[in-house]
């Protein structure tokens, strides 16, 4: 298993509003975003863990730990932790884009 | 450096950081916290069913702490007026904006009989470029304002937040330093530095609208069809809405009419959002009635 880049592992914010054919766009959550209702974000951690991040019952991200695998240093799978409300998110992507300030994201 | 009347709050205590997400795993998973959640459910669904007399106007004392660290963020008190303003249009159905309502749903639009008085505005400048939804904000020791006597007020922190968060609230039941609603200083209020498409004031109205326990009209369940906002007339709704959907918008199997979009428990744009229920209201007095009690008693003996 090649491990993914090292920028990869940080805390995203999905900017849907910039989503485009398919691929999810997230930008880094420290920087300046434009505000929404609703952002959901990725959190992935060196240590095989990610952390779904959605808004809570009171708006305030609530996280479910799961853990990541990388078939290839492109490629993400995801396992979500038993009852997550993530029923439907994707169980893997391809990395399409990684900066520094940006992560593109296509569901695979 | 502009400096009108703020006071210099210490910058955030390093280990702060560190130890307040672990504040928030507690709160989340907390058995004191669950069972008390738990009781304020029970004691809502008992006032449901027992259908108490209403309980006439009631005026909430507000308190707004504006937290800021570069001077636009340092709203002003104009700008603080058009957000208590809008509160008291919303809460008493006086937004001219419920005429967008489709007709099926304008006889279910609550007037929910709750006011806010502004009591004081607190100005502190801060060296936290962004807050969490760590509560940061909420405590002087970490760089924001602490809490003006919670029990008998709200109180409502207006801040730059972090992550493209519009704001967050806490229900009725959680820890009382912590009790009250956060705002990011672009959504708050009508005019200054509120920006569209969220300058209307509505992410307060809605985060109020949780700390009065008020759910998200689609259950709080992702997409799904199986959640429930323990309000009987509001339909049943797969995942939130965003922007200004067209009605009617089917999920669920909730036609004819659809989802209740124009809710301001829902996520669509300010613009969007026009209307409490009936249910709505009645779920707010009970919060009045229970949990928030010690609010209904301070607006009696005032």
């Amino acid at each position: 298993m090649t491990p993914p880049p090292a920028a990869l592992f940080r805390r995203w914010v999905h900017v849907r509003e910039e989503d485009a054919e398919g691929v999810r766009v997230y930008r880094p959550a420290d920087r300046p975003l434009p505000p929404a209702r609703g952002r959901d974000g990725i959190e992935f951690r060196p240590d095989g863990t990610f952390a779904d991040l959605r808004p809570g019952p009171t708006d305030a991200p609530v996280a479910s730990v799961g853990r990541w695998t990388a078939p290839a240093r492109d490629r993400l799978a995801l396992a979500y932790p038993p009852g997550a409300r993530s029923a439907g998110a994707p169980t893997g992507y391809e990395i399409v884009e990684l900066t520094p300030d940006l992560l593109r994201l296509r569901a695979v | 450096m502009a400096f009108d009347g703020g006071r210099l709050a210490p910058g955030a205590v390093r280990d702060w950081c560190g130890t307040m997400p672990v504040h928030r795993r507690l709160l989340d998973s907390d058995p004191g916290y669950a069972r008390a959640r738990e009781e304020i459910e029970t004691f809502t669904y008992d006032a449901a069913r027992e259908d108490p007399p209403p309980l006439g106007l009631v005026t909430i004392p507000t308190v707004v702490h504006v937290v800021w660290s570069r001077p636009e963020q340092n709203v002003g008190d104009e700008q603080v007026a058009s957000q208590i303003e809008i509160l008291n249009r919303d809460f008493r159905r006086r937004n001219d904006d419920v005429a967008i309502l489709p007709p099926v749903w304008a006889p279910v639009a609550a007037d929910a009989d709750i006011e806010f008085a502004l009591v004081d505005v607190t100005r502190t400048r801060t060296e936290v470029a962004a807050f969490d939804t760590d509560d940061g904000v909420k405590s002087a020791r970490a760089g924001g304002a602490d809490p003006v006597s919670p029990d008998t007020h709200l109180n409502l922190w207006v801040c730059q937040l972090g992550g493209g968060l519009l704001g967050y609230a806490q229900f009725p039941g959680g820890p009382l330093e912590t009790d009250g609603v956060v705002v990011t200083f672009t959504a708050f209020g009508s005019s200054g530095t509120a920006t569209a498409p969220f300058d209307l004031g509505r992410t307060s109205t809605h985060e109020v609208g949780h700390w009065l326990n008020l759910r998200h009209i689609w259950g709080d369940d992702g997409d799904g069809c199986g959640g429930d906002d323990f309000v009987a007339d509001t339909p049943n709704q797969g995942g939130p809405n965003y922007g200004k959907p067209t009605y009617p918008k089917v999920s669920c199997a909730n036609g004819p009419h659809g989802d209740m979009f124009v809710n301001y428990m829902d996520y669509s744009d300010d613009a969007a959002m026009v209307m409490f229920t009936r249910g709505q209201a009645l779920r707010m007095a009970a919060a009045l009635r229970g949990p928030r009690s010690a609010l209904l008693a301070a607006a009696a003996t005032s």
